[in-house]
């Protein structure tokens, strides 16, 4: 009874304490409710104030400062609009994108990939057409390097606004490459010879982490620019006409599969994840790794200085695809076609993408700014400015597999991606992907 | 007569007063049960009939019309050889579990109830239970690095204990990898039903075992013979909920396989999750989870009835 009583006696003193919120008098209470009624009154007399949603793909601990100062940065120069930044990992935001919209919860801005990923959207009328905002501002719209801001188009309309670009490239280990007395490749057929080089030394040649099959597809991306013809692919991406007949396609399945079946790959690709690959070609485990030019500066600088390099993959001889593009993108954002505040929306991402922020970056984040001379030696490493110049100089970029594609079809091709790697025949994963293709095209 | 006397019995005012009270209490208990009955109309079976209607549709979350195409997506599934890997993968899971949490939990429970344990009974009582508290995302992460081949620790143990043709890429392997799944979810829940199981023998009457032992049986005939039958609740629950659990499993291959390597160990959890927010086919996936919730609720019918059977005939 008397364990009760004082229960009871606590629990009314919680109650009490609780109710009476903060020990501040009454009058500072007073005030503050005033001052509240006033802050919150703010908006609706001068009836200018807007909020606006922005998601991105961004939201690790070590880029949470740049986000933070981009708000605060906007916020600073239009105060009449306030911005609410939310950011979810590169995997899953495809999921919360989609129950978002589904829910009829769209961001004002959102983020989106190019190629199919970005078109659908478009397709179904969720993003809103920008054009009349770019050919209204000449200075924004020529600050763009041409070819990123055409990937951020659909059929002539400017829907996307690029953001970053980044690439594939292969990131080497100088020590190791040192040790096995390795010369960056200039065509396949050395890319191949180093691989055994390295391997007859005792080296990984090449860590690879394929537990989330899109990093095959980043390979195939690559394997089938280089096997396929330019128009082929084009046709066969898209949803509405896709075959995946070409020879092309199987040889550049074949491509893979003799890297992992010659052993230049680690132990366990299906069972690695992309994070421990790079923590395993971090503590030299292996002597190179596919990845992106984004994580140069926040990754590689960072973990190995000076002891690493890269190189693109080099020419496959003999094969029909074009042997001069990249595989990448630039990530863009969306507006919302159900905005409510479309100028807002776009004063956002005039700031986000005006040469201020994109210095900022580039020097803070290591990304590649799609904007002209954002990426400069004051603000990048050096490997990054031969990165960005070395894209200038390609063809073309060619969109991630598992974005440039419709999502049925990228699911077969993904999984049979890690299926190959397990043994199954080249041919027999094309037919699967064809067969896809073709409910797509006939359901399109 | 009959009629006279039932009427008499109506009229009768201590029955006038009894019908009187029960129907004022009945009327002051639906006041407490509304409120929950409507709560779960709105929240299970509105929503059950409605993707039973979605079913029929093709869309994506984001359509802005949904195109009636009515069987196809039933038709799609019956021929989609995922489907069939799922449900394969989901009835493995289902009879693993039952051998592991029923069979295997039942036996370590027994053991751990024996005198001659002592106050050890109290230590493994915890470290069986320990991992069934602990979060899936943190159990599926940890058992991913064990399983790794490189850095993992299973393949060193084995070939340290010589069995070295054994070691492989567990999860990588299509062959392995379900089952490495599986075996994880045994491991992290095998102690929740021992707790239960031991709490069910702990009201067995002791007398029961003393008349057993007196009859001659030993340890082996006492857990057959009297534990077991005595456990009959207990076990029936935990076989409904170990079953059902199996069918609904998604987190486990989520985390550890996402369905891979290749479609290896996609489950119907997962397989919906794929339909639905991957590959956005709202339609296709409801049509899935469809299947799911008839596979799922005639189990628990069947179980139920074949409980009360039981039940009812040990009283």
């Amino acid at each position: 009874m008397k364990k009760c009583k004082i229960i009871l006696i606590l629990l009314a003193i919680l109650a009490f304490t609780g109710c009476s919120g903060s020990p501040d008098t009454g009058e500072e209470n007073k005030e503050k409710q005033e001052e509240s009624k006033v802050t919150e009154q703010q908006p609706e007399t001068d009836g200018e104030k807007v909020e606006i949603t922005f998601l991105h793909k961004w939201p690790e601990e070590s880029r949470a400062e740049f986000w933070k100062s981009v708000e605060e940065g906007f916020e600073d120069s239009y105060p009449n609009i306030d911005v609410k930044i939310e950011g979810v990992a590169d995997d899953p935001i495809k999921e919360k994108l989609n129950v978002m919209l589904g829910g009829g919860d769209c961001p004002d801005i959102f983020f989106s990939w190019g190629g199919e990923y970005k078109n659908k959207f478009i397709r179904e009328g969720i993003a809103l057409d920008l054009t009349t905002y770019y050919e209204a501002d000449e200075g924004w719209r020529n600050s763009y390097i041409e070819a990123l801001l055409k990937s951020g188009q659909f059929e002539g309309k400017q829907y996307g606004t690029p953001f970053l670009v980044t690439a594939k490239v292969f990131v080497y280990n100088k020590e190791i490459f040192e040790k096995c007395n390795v010369n960056v490749p200039a065509t396949y057929e050395e890319f191949l010879s180093i691989c055994q080089e390295i391997k007859d030394q005792g080296e990984t040649p090449i860590i690879f982490g394929n537990q989330a099959p899109w990093a095959a597809a980043h390979y195939i991306t690559t394997f089938n620019q280089k096997c396929v013809p330019a128009d082929v692919l084009q046709k066969d991406y898209d949803p509405s006409s896709g075959e995946f007949m070409d020879a092309g396609y199987v040889e550049a399945l074949e491509m893979l599969q003799a890297l992992n079946e010659n052993g230049y790959f680690n132990e366990g690709v299906n069972s690695t994840s992309s994070s421990a690959a790079r923590e395993m070609f971090w503590a030299g485990q292996g002597a190179i790794i596919y990845d992106e030019i984004a994580n140069f500066q926040g990754m590689y600088e960072e973990k190995m200085p000076g002891n690493w390099g890269w190189f693109a993959c080099p020419a496959v001889e003999g094969a029909k695809g074009n042997q001069s593009t990249i595989t990448g993108g630039a990530d863009m954002f969306l507006v919302s076609a159900d905005t409510e505040h479309p100028e807002e929306a776009v004063q956002f991402l005039k700031y986000l993408t005006s040469m201020e922020v994109q210095e900022k970056m580039c020097k803070e984040l290591g990304f590649q700014s799609c904007i002209k001379g954002a990426v400069n030696e004051e603000t990048s490493i050096p490997e990054c400015v031969d990165a960005m110049e070395f894209i200038e100089t390609q063809d073309g970029i060619a969109d991630w597999l598992d974005t440039a594609m419709s999502a049925n079809v990228v699911d077969i091709y993904l999984a049979n991606l890690q299926e190959l790697l397990n043994g199954k025949a080249a041919a027999e994963v094309m037919t699967d992907v064809q067969a896809e293709a073709a409910r797509v095209a006939k359901d399109y | 007569m009959e009629v006279q006397g039932s009427g008499s019995i109506i009229r009768n005012p201590v029955f006038v007063e009894m019908a009187g009270i029960m129907y004022r209490e009945n009327k002051h208990a639906i006041k407490y049960i509304v409120p929950g009955v409507l709560i779960i109309i709105l929240f299970i079976y509105i929503p059950v009939i409605m993707n039973f209607r979605y079913s029929f549709f093709s869309w994506a979350s984001y359509s802005k019309e949904k195109r009636f195409i009515g069987f196809e997506n039933y038709i799609r599934l019956f021929h989609d050889d995922v489907f069939y890997t799922a449900l394969f993968n989901n009835t493995a899971y289902a009879i693993i579990s039952v051998v592991f949490q029923i069979g295997l939990s039942l036996i370590i429970a027994w053991i751990l109830e024996q005198k001659f344990l002592g106050n050890a009974s109290k230590f493994f009582r915890i470290v069986f239970y320990i991992p069934s508290v602990i979060s899936m995302t943190v159990v599926g992460l940890l058992w991913q690095m064990i399983y790794n081949p490189n850095i993992g620790l299973l393949n060193p143990l084995l070939e340290v204990i010589g069995l070295r043709n054994l070691t492989r890429d567990w999860l990588g392997d299509k062959n392995t990898a379900i089952y490495a799944v599986i075996s994880v979810s045994q491991w992290q829940y095998i102690g929740s039903t021992m707790m239960l199981f031991i709490v069910a023998m702990q009201k067995i009457p002791q007398e029961l075992f003393e008349s057993a032992a007196i009859d001659g049986a030993g340890g082996m005939k006492q857990f057959i013979y009297v534990a077991v039958p005595q456990c009959k609740e207990a076990i029936l629950m935990n076989l409904i909920v170990t079953i059902v659990n199996a069918f609904k499993v998604f987190d486990e291959v989520y985390i550890m396989t996402g369905g891979g390597p290749g479609r290896s160990t996609e489950v119907l959890g997962t397989y919906l999750y794929r339909a639905a927010f991957r590959n956005n086919e709202m339609g296709y996936a409801t049509a899935i989870s469809t299947v799911l919730f008839l596979i799922t609720f005639f189990i628990s019918v069947f179980q139920l009835q074949f409980y009360r059977r039981q039940i009812g005939d040990s009283k």
